[in-house]
């Protein structure tokens, strides 16, 4: 039963993932010591992937939790529901993460309701447990459950920090875009196309990255790159999917949409 | 990029260029430089910004009519002739200018010596400079041939002009398709081509240009200056050779004259105000911060640049006729606008856990019955209901409290914000007023007036009434502060509200346009992050229509709004767009 409940969290197969440093052991290490995680980095460069990667390496199930500003602690906690006997509780996808011992990953941890940010905190310090105060509840988390937390520093606003109450429980990953040249290998193979085209899509990232903060809230990203070259590889013509994928969902700004575009035409004629 | 949304960003940098020439002593006093209300962001110069990972100008060259004038490129700046070119082919000949510039910025070495150069030969080296660093950029960017090649139409039919023939080369060394025919073209092209492997070698390609030169020599063929006529998104190529002597001496002569500038304006501010010691401002300041500062030239912020002082203000005497205005200002009637409540979505919001409401909220009425049944204390407040939320605008009032604002702008600035602090004391806005002043980057003082959660009373405006301007306006890093006080007020809406002259100015500033750049970063950051802006501007009557009546020429309506300057006759006009600006 229980096995069967986490059947649909196991990572089947090997995810691909390309190292860029030391992270896979770090995170080992982390792991061994119980410590939890905190991965900061822009967006799509590759955090979810690693988590993914970290999962099927260390053999455990992987429940991910998109946090978004309505996100509140029976969200996480789960909640009593009503059906013809009366009250019964659902756990949520974080008690079920610490009670069948797997790594939890919460994406966008600094959107969540401020009432779901202390929920974490004692799963996060020496008690390592979680406290289903609704329920009156205390579940102990199995050695093998991780909580590991990502944190766009970007464009989240000052408004939105994480507390030093929280920060301080984690150990970081500081995640970037790689180099030009791993990230063109990256494009390569997730996107399927060759090694140039994917250089040239990379380069296009690093122009739009420039802007940041001048009109961009964020860069292209790899996984932007990585839908570009599908969609060429797919038979789209390359300006058409550099529109498609990258100038176009990028911003509202039209002017900015075009500086993009124009990168794409710089490396592509029409 | 649209041909008009490119206007106005010229418009707004040919302003900033303007003052640039202006008498260093004249640029405070009587121009008063744009608060610019958004980030100027053209397609164009975003391109080139992310093509050479730095920010540069793109402004407009003005022409008579019929002249031909080409690009002007400088280290940071590229000057386009708009004006003489034709409205159909402005935007393409924008960007095919735009790479050209790219062209050199990236592959050409600057400011060369002539060395001798005959002008003919000067002309060759021109030509083929151009089309090297065209090359080295088609390496990288082959898309940007596209962009260049429309505009190479010389051919065998141009003739043989020394015109004719560089732009018959070009077209050569740009397009391998074109034949040209010509004996000179056509070895023009073939030891072009010979060299194609080692483009990034400068002086082979020298080499190559005096021989070309040389050749039109035994050819008889006139010199002539550049006529403009063909090729016209290239540069003048002024910016690729050292400048002759004569205008060094003359550049010399300027900047001399700027240093002699320079003392007597700071002494002039320094013995304006009585300058607090060192010792002073850190006893009376009640607290530290530091603020980063832009920097326009390096396009980034330099980091904990600047610091604010709280301390309280430095009281004068209270004025009598402000105070009878103060009183005056209560019996008039505005036109009445609160807060639409109804309309914006941040405003209504669905209330959970209320004593009465149209729903049910489920999962508070599952733990009632939880609660019920285990026996506990229930919460009954299991409804949700539409409610609007009450004091949801919270509006704090930034008071320039430099010596520039003199005392008449001074008394209608202090008008303005007791009228508005007592008006919006309705239950529906929270404000507070708070005041700044500095004195160089590290002595910016900040006071507060009025907190958010202090009343406005008595004793309060008297202070404010009192308070004496001195100092600079270092405006940027005020509202750095400022922004940081509007943290605590989030979620409801934000609106910082600025009365001033909007012109920045300090003492340890010289460039013109760096602090107006300052400012208008922390604007957009801060308008990216929900907080609304408005900066209200009062001067005395010549100077308020003299810049009005600027504004007016302008077609573009954001930047008229935020340019206007009220003065006493068009104070109500200025409180009526205070009040809708905070109603909006
Ligand atoms: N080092 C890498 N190895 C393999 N694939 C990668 C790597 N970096 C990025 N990717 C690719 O980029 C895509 C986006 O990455 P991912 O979804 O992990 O981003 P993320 O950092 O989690 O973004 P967000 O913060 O938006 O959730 C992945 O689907 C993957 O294809
Ligand atoms: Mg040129």
């Amino acid at each position: 039963m229980q096995q069967n409940r986490m059947a649909g969290y196991r990572i089947k197969a090997q995810p691909y993932f390309r190292a860029v440093g030391d992270e896979v052991e770090l995170f080992e290490a982390a792991h061994r010591l119980k410590l939890p995680v905190l991965l900061k980095g822009p967006t799509g460069c590759g955090k979810t992937r690693f988590v993914e990667y970290m999962a099927w390496r260390l053999g455990l199930p992987l429940v991910q939790i998109a946090c978004n500003e309505d996100t509140s602690a029976s969200d996480l906690l789960g909640r009593f529901l009503l059906n013809r006997d009366g009250t019964y509780w659902v756990d949520g996808p974080l008690t079920l993460a610490v009670r069948h011992g797997a790594i939890c990953y919460l994406d966008e941890f600094v959107e969540a309701r401020q009432d779901a940010t202390v929920v974490i905190h004692p799963l996060t310090d020496e008690r390592r447990m979680l406290l289903l105060d609704r329920k009156g509840e205390a579940v102990q988390a199995p050695p093998e459950f991780h909580l590991v937390i990502s944190y766009n520093p970007g464009y989240q606003s000052e408004l939105k920090r994480l507390k030093p109450s929280t920060r301080q429980r984690f150990v970081a990953l500081d995640f970037d875009y790689p180099s030009a040249s791993h990230e063109a290998i990256v494009v390569a193979a997730e996107g399927g196309v060759d090694p140039a085209l994917a250089a040239r899509l990379v380069d296009i990232a690093h122009r739009s990255r420039q802007l940041k903060g001048n009109g961009l809230d964020e860069g292209l990203s790899t996984r932007m790159l990585i839908r570009a070259a599908r969609l060429m590889r797919d038979g789209l013509s390359p300006l058409s999917a550099c529109r498609l994928a990258l100038s176009a969902p990028a911003c509202d700004d039209a002017e900015i949409c075009t500086a993009l575009q124009n990168f794409a035409e710089a490396h592509f004629s029409a | 990029m649209t041909a008009m949304s490119d206007f106005t960003i010229m418009e707004s940098a040919e302003t900033l260029r303007r003052i640039d020439k202006l008498p260093l002593s004249l640029r405070g006093a009587q121009v008063r430089t744009v608060l610019l209300p958004t980030h100027p962001r053209s397609s164009l110069h975003a391109f080139l910004h992310g093509m050479l990972s730095r920010r540069v100008e793109v402004v407009r060259r003005t022409a008579e009519a019929e002249e031909m004038l080409r690009p002007v490129l400088e280290d940071n700046r590229l000057a386009l002739p708009m004006d003489s070119w034709l409205k159909s082919k402005q935007n393409s000949l924008c960007r095919a200018a735009a790479a050209h510039a790219l062209a050199h910025w990236r592959y050409s070495p600057a400011a060369q010596a002539i060395d001798g150069l005959k002008p003919i030969g000067r002309r060759v080296a021109d030509a083929i400079e151009d089309a090297r660093a065209e090359a080295l950029l088609l390496d990288d960017y082959p898309g940007l041939r596209s962009l260049w090649k429309p505009f190479h139409e010389a051919d065998e039919s141009s003739g043989v002009s020394l015109d004719a023939l560089l732009a018959r080369l070009a077209h050569a060394l740009l397009d391998a398709e074109y034949h040209d025919g010509n004996f000179w073209v056509d070895k023009a092209r073939r030891l072009f081509d010979a060299q194609r492997d080692h483009l990034s070698d400068y002086s082979g390609f020298r080499h190559l240009a005096s021989i070309l030169a040389n050749d039109l020599g035994q050819m008889r063929v006139r010199f002539e200056p550049d006529s403009g006529r063909y090729l016209r998104y290239r540069d003048d190529n002024t910016w690729l050779w050292a400048p002759d002597t004569e205008t060094v001496v003359i550049a010399t002569n300027e900047s001399n004259e700027k240093m002699d500038d320079n003392p007597s304006d700071s002494a002039a501010s320094g013995a304006a105000s009585e300058v607090p010691t060192e010792r002073d401002d850190a006893a009376q300041a009640t607290a530290l911060y530091t603020y980063s500062e832009w920097d326009y030239r390096l396009g980034r912020e330099h980091p904990h640049w600047a610091t604010v002082l709280e301390r309280a203000p430095t009281l004068g005497e209270l004025d009598a006729a402000l105070r009878a205005n103060v009183a005056a200002d209560r019996l008039v009637r505005l036109p009445h606008c609160r807060t639409r409540r109804t309309t914006h979505p941040s405003i209504i919001r669905r209330r959970y856990l209320q004593s009465e409401g149209d729903t049910l909220d489920i999962d508070a009425t599952i733990m009632l019955r939880v609660a019920l049944r285990q026996g506990s204390l229930p919460e009954l407040n299991v409804f949700s209901a539409i409610r609007p939320s009450p004091p949801e605008t919270s509006v704090l009032i930034l008071l320039d409290l430099s010596a520039s604002t003199n005392e008449y702008a001074a008394a209608l600035e202090k008008r303005a914000t007791c009228q508005l602090a007592e008006r919006l004391n309705d239950g529906y806005h929270r404000v507070a007023v708070h005041g700044f002043c500095s004195d160089g980057r590290h002595r910016v003082f900040y006071h507060r007036f009025k907190d958010f959660d202090t009343p406005f009373d008595e004793a309060c405006r008297n202070r404010l009434l009192c308070a004496h301007s001195g100092l600079s306006t270092r405006i940027g890093v005020a509202l750095r502060h400022a922004v940081a006080q509007m943290r605590a007020e989030l979620p409801r809406r934000v609106k910082i509200l600025m009365v001033g002259d909007g012109e920045p100015a300090d003492i340890d500033v010289f460039d013109p346009r760096y602090l107006p750049a300052d400012v208008a970063h922390v604007i957009y950051t801060t308008r990216r992050r929900g907080i609304d802006i408005l900066a209200l501007s009062f001067a005395s009557g010549a100077t308020a229509s003299e810049v009005a009546d600027n504004a007016t020429n302008k077609g573009d309506e954001d930047i008229r709004q935020s340019q206007l300057v009220y003065n006493a006759n068009t104070f109500t006009a200025a409180m009526a767009r205070a009040h809708a600006f905070i109603a909006q």
